[in-house]
């Protein structure tokens, strides 16, 4: 297995085998992370957040500070990218700096693969448009496998925004690579799974059923983990029938404490944050909510991935 | 045979076995239209022992470059291309979808392959059996959905 100098674009880049070693590298730097503190000595990140998210951002930073290594502080909001620079231009002129690895996230699907295209040094995708973000699916995998053992047999609830969720996206579509999985899909009808990742997991030989919002409470007491994601606003028309039908679809759509008096002791409610309102507050507290460990497994994930990009830890 | 279904050619081009109702289209992609030069003659719905029901497109006077041929297989990719000299068939093209093209743009609206600003290629892959595949976005798209560059 050879990491050195590859990009992370897509989940579907890698091997189920390639995946598990990044899972395995990922406990070891949980577990000992002094043995890794200096593993980025002498390197250099150069983050491209085109897009705000400062909670990808910090958690990449972090992965490389923590290992030793230097991160190099471009403001996209003061340079001359708002001044009509060409993404071209802009990673050009990036490469000039000698960055040992490039993180991109953009508006637009698909810019990650271009920029990756233009440089030669490892480039990680945090996040394409709609598209793309390997290291949350790479997390989510991570948190999984950590509450259950194996993704094998994973049976899973995928529920909120599934159309225009690219989290939600790459999970399915991640998990399919893993033998006899299962899910239900919770959505209101507007906000289906697209058809073109429902034909792609048919062809996976994957067992999935597609539910609507009332059916969130039953659904969790037959399926052991429970995927939230959040359900803006903005996915709604801006008329008045828009906001009537989101005022609808929030109050449908709320995991309670009352409705996990019924559920059986070991449901594990995954989220990838932040969340708006769909999942009580008071459910934070309870040993079901595992979205903050999720949350602190990308820090884990990221620096896996660094130490792998640069040629550490090959089989 | 199909010579005598319609215009006689005596230089020219002729492309038969175009699925139903895409001649039209071809003609306008190709830029066998209005305002292109030659004499052009269009004929649909004719019976076919190949296809269903067959057009056919016959250009006086002209003659089709690797990216003309590259657009008749992919709005017909079963149809035949003959080149006609002093009336009779001098050459058959083989047409083929390209594996990896320029010429289609992604479906994808949201895609960096269709912003103004940046002004890329498009790099559209054929994957086979009609399916087309954006290599930045990997945005999976059908036939019906395809737009070509300068034309559309
Ligand atoms: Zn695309």
């Amino acid at each position: 297995m050879n990491f050195k100098g590859r990009d992370v674009i897509s989940i579907e880049d890698f091997s189920l085998d390639e995946i598990e070693h990044i899972l395995n590298v990922t406990k070891e730097v949980e577990m000992y992370p002094e043995k890794f503190k200096n593993e980025m000595a002498g390197k250099i990140m150069s983050p491209l957040f085109f897009e705000n998210s400062t909670r990808t951002s910090s958690s990449f930073q972090a992965a490389m500070l923590q290992m030793g290594g230097r991160v190099l502080d471009f403001d996209i909001a003061t340079s001359s990218v708002n001044k009509g620079e060409t993404l071209r231009d802009t990673v050009k002129i990036i490469e000039g700096y000698n960055p040992d690895f490039v993180i991109i996230r953009h508006k637009r699907d698909g810019s990650a693969k271009f920029v990756a295209d233009l440089l030669d040094v490892p480039v990680m995708n945090a996040g394409d448009g709609q598209n793309q973000h390997p290291t949350q699916t790479l997390l989510d995998l991570y948190t999984i496998k950590e509450l259950r053992g194996s993704l094998d047999g994973t049976k899973i609830v995928l529920a909120g925004d599934l159309k225009y969720g690219r989290t939600v996206h790459s999970l399915a579509l991640a998990l399919s690579k893993y033998p006899r999985c299962e899910m239900v899909f919770i959505s209101p009808d507007s906000l289906r799974m697209p058809k073109y990742i429902l034909n792609e997991l048919s062809k996976k030989g994957v067992s999935f059923q597609e539910k609507g919002l009332e059916e969130l409470e039953l659904s969790i007491r037959s399926f052991p983990i429970i995927y939230m994601t959040r359900i803006q606003r903005e996915r709604f028309p801006e008329s008045l029938e828009g906001e009537q039908e989101y005022e609808v679809i929030s109050k449908v759509y709320r995991l309670s404490l009352e409705m996990l008096k019924n559920v059986n002791h070991e449901l594990k409610i995954m989220h990838p944050l932040p969340k708006v309102g769909e999942i009580e507050e008071s459910v934070d507290e309870t040993n079901f909510a595992h979205y903050f460990q999720q949350a602190k497994n990308g820090l884990y994930i990221r620096k896996a991935l660094l130490i792998l990009l640069a040629g550490g830890k090959d089989e | 045979m199909s010579e005598k279904i319609i215009g006689y050619i005596e230089n020219g081009i002729v492309v038969d076995h175009i699925p139903q109702g895409e001649v039209w289209k071809l003609a306008r992609i190709l830029g066998f239209d209005s305002k292109g030069e030659g004499r052009v003659s269009l004929g649909d719905g004719y019976a076919s022992q190949k296809i269903d029901k067959k057009g056919i497109l016959k250009v006086e006077g002209a003659s089709l470059s690797e990216y003309q041929l590259n657009l008749i297989a992919l709005i017909a990719e079963n149809a035949s291309v003959s080149i006609v000299e002093n009336g009779v068939v001098v050459d058959k093209k083989k047409i083929e979808i390209p594996k990896l093209m320029k010429i289609v743009y992604c479906n994808n609206q949201n895609c960096i392959s269709n912003d103004a600003h940046e002004k890329l290629d498009p790099k559209v892959n054929y994957k086979g059996d009609g399916i087309f595949l954006c290599d930045y976005c990997k945005r999976i798209f059908g036939k019906k959905d395809l737009k070509f560059v300068g034309i559309d």
